[in-house]
């Protein structure tokens, strides 16, 4: 059960990471900028250890960094959400707690949940990402509308993938 | 002892993350300040090599307008050569001029963005190939760029549309100069200040290089005005200008090589530190 569990994470973090450089990253959107990578560490067990999950979320950053020429700014935004998932995941445990297995997917916990759970965790990395980027807030409504944009972009495509998986694992 | 013991047991998470933040921090904070990015670039010889497989796929799907432009550079230097070649039978000036200072080296861009502030662009030609921090990179229509970074076999340049850069050019008709900057908001609408009110100028006017600097040579066309209005608190126009070539699209640039750069960049430090 445990080395399925390993397989299945390194498989999607890598196949994330490589549609975030391939595809997303040459995507001519303007100033929009969808990312879609953060799902790798949303969708990691409940129960993975808190450091393990800090420390995975700030490799994958790093690596996208490295391949964008994002020059820290995937890492810091990456780190963040890594670090505040576990909190996230305490306020919206089921009325009964975390079992032992749970995973946060669309399929175990419904929609709703899961689109409260995507949305503040994206809202966190996107929010961190454009303002480190423009390191001020001087042209806040700019930024901000940049940040919905994207955010909207990026939900839109993390929800049509997690429902493509759903439909695939029931058959 | 034991307090700090503890301490460290009940939030060992949270001193590692404050540690790697800090970390990823420390990286941004050093690529704003040296306008470069020192440590995560696809100017590496690995990351560079991987960039330019995935490149290579999105060149494909361009190849239908860059042979075009190719197409249409091969036949304006064709133009030239036949010109160049009565001119020179014509009369007797001297072959050089200073003028000729300017050497250009071919490259191909193997990564490439433009939804940041600051956008880099990664060419395949580096310092083997003769490409120096500071030179600036310009296409078959246009500029693209100046390289900040150089390794081995790539090198790294910031885009023309990143909000640090900053291009002296002049209204071609009325030779009045001034600087190409990126306000940070539509990447396909750039800025130009420094234009005088009194200046006749039209829509559609063509800016080029100015090529003062020893950057780019003079008289590359690098933009038309789209939209120019009167600034009221200053005595300048608020112009916003469309680049020439297409920055998201292109694929093949050329490197400009100065000759003369060393020296001219020596001489105006001379004239600063005075």
């Amino acid at each position: 059960m445990n080395s399925k569990f390993v397989i299945n994470n390194t498989i999607r973090f890598v196949l994330l990471i490589a549609v975030q450089i391939m595809l997303l990253n040459e995507l001519p959107l303007g100033r929009a900028y969808i990312m879609i990578y953060p799902l790798a560490i949303l969708l990691l067990p409940v129960f993975t250890p808190r450091i393990v999950v800090v420390v995975l979320a700030f490799f994958t950053g790093l690596i996208i960094d490295i391949f964008s020429n994002g020059g820290g700014l995937h890492t810091a935004a990456l780190t963040v959400v890594g670090y505040s998932r576990s909190y996230i995941l305490d306020t919206f445990q089921p009325r009964s707690g975390w079992d032992k297995l749970d995973v946060p997917s669309l399929s175990k916990q419904g929609f709703l949940w899961y689109f409260y759970y995507t949305l503040i965790l994206f809202s966190i990395h996107h929010f961190v990402y454009f303002f480190l980027e423009v390191f001020s807030f001087a042209n806040f409504f700019s930024t901000i509308f940049r940040v919905i944009f994207s955010l909207s972009g990026s939900l839109l495509l993390v929800w049509m993938i997690s429902f493509f998986f759903k439909r695939n694992t029931r058959e | 002892m034991r307090s700090i013991y503890y301490l460290i047991t009940r939030f060992y998470v949270l001193i590692l993350f404050v540690l790697l933040e800090a970390f990823a921090l420390t990286l941004i904070f050093k690529s704003n300040k040296y306008q470069e990015v020192r440590f995560l670039n696809t100017s590496g010889a690995i990351t560079g090599t991987i960039s330019s497989y995935v490149h290579s796929a999105y060149t494909f799907i361009h190849s239908g307008a860059n042979n075009k432009l190719l197409l249409e550079e091969n036949t304006l230097l064709k133009q030239q050569i036949i010109y160049q070649n009565q001119y020179l039978k014509d009369s007797s000036l001297p072959k050089k001029s200073s003028n000729y200072t300017f050497d250009y080296i071919p490259a191909k861009i193997v990564n490439n963005t433009l939804n940041k502030s600051i956008n880099y662009i990664t060419i395949d030609k580096g310092s083997i190939d003769g490409v120096q921090k500071g030179y600036g990179v310009i296409s078959s229509n246009g500029v693209v760029g100046i390289v900040t970074n150089v390794s081995e076999h790539f090198s790294l340049l910031m885009s023309v549309v990143s909000v640090k850069t900053q291009i002296g050019i002049k209204h071609k008709n009325t030779n009045a100069i001034g600087n190409l900057i990126w306000n940070g908001e539509d990447p396909y609408t750039l800025q130009v200040e420094g234009m005088s009110k009194t200046l006749p100028i039209k829509k559609n006017d063509t800016l080029v290089t100015a090529g003062y600097s020893s950057i780019f040579p003079p008289d590359i066309t690098v933009a038309t005005v789209k939209h120019f209005e009167p600034e009221p608190s200053t005595s300048f126009y608020a112009i916003d200008v469309k680049l020439t070539n297409n920055i998201s699209a292109i694929s093949y640039v050329y490197v400009v090589k100065n000759y003369k750069k060393k020296e001219l960049d020596a001489l105006e430090r001379q004239v600063n530190n005075e």
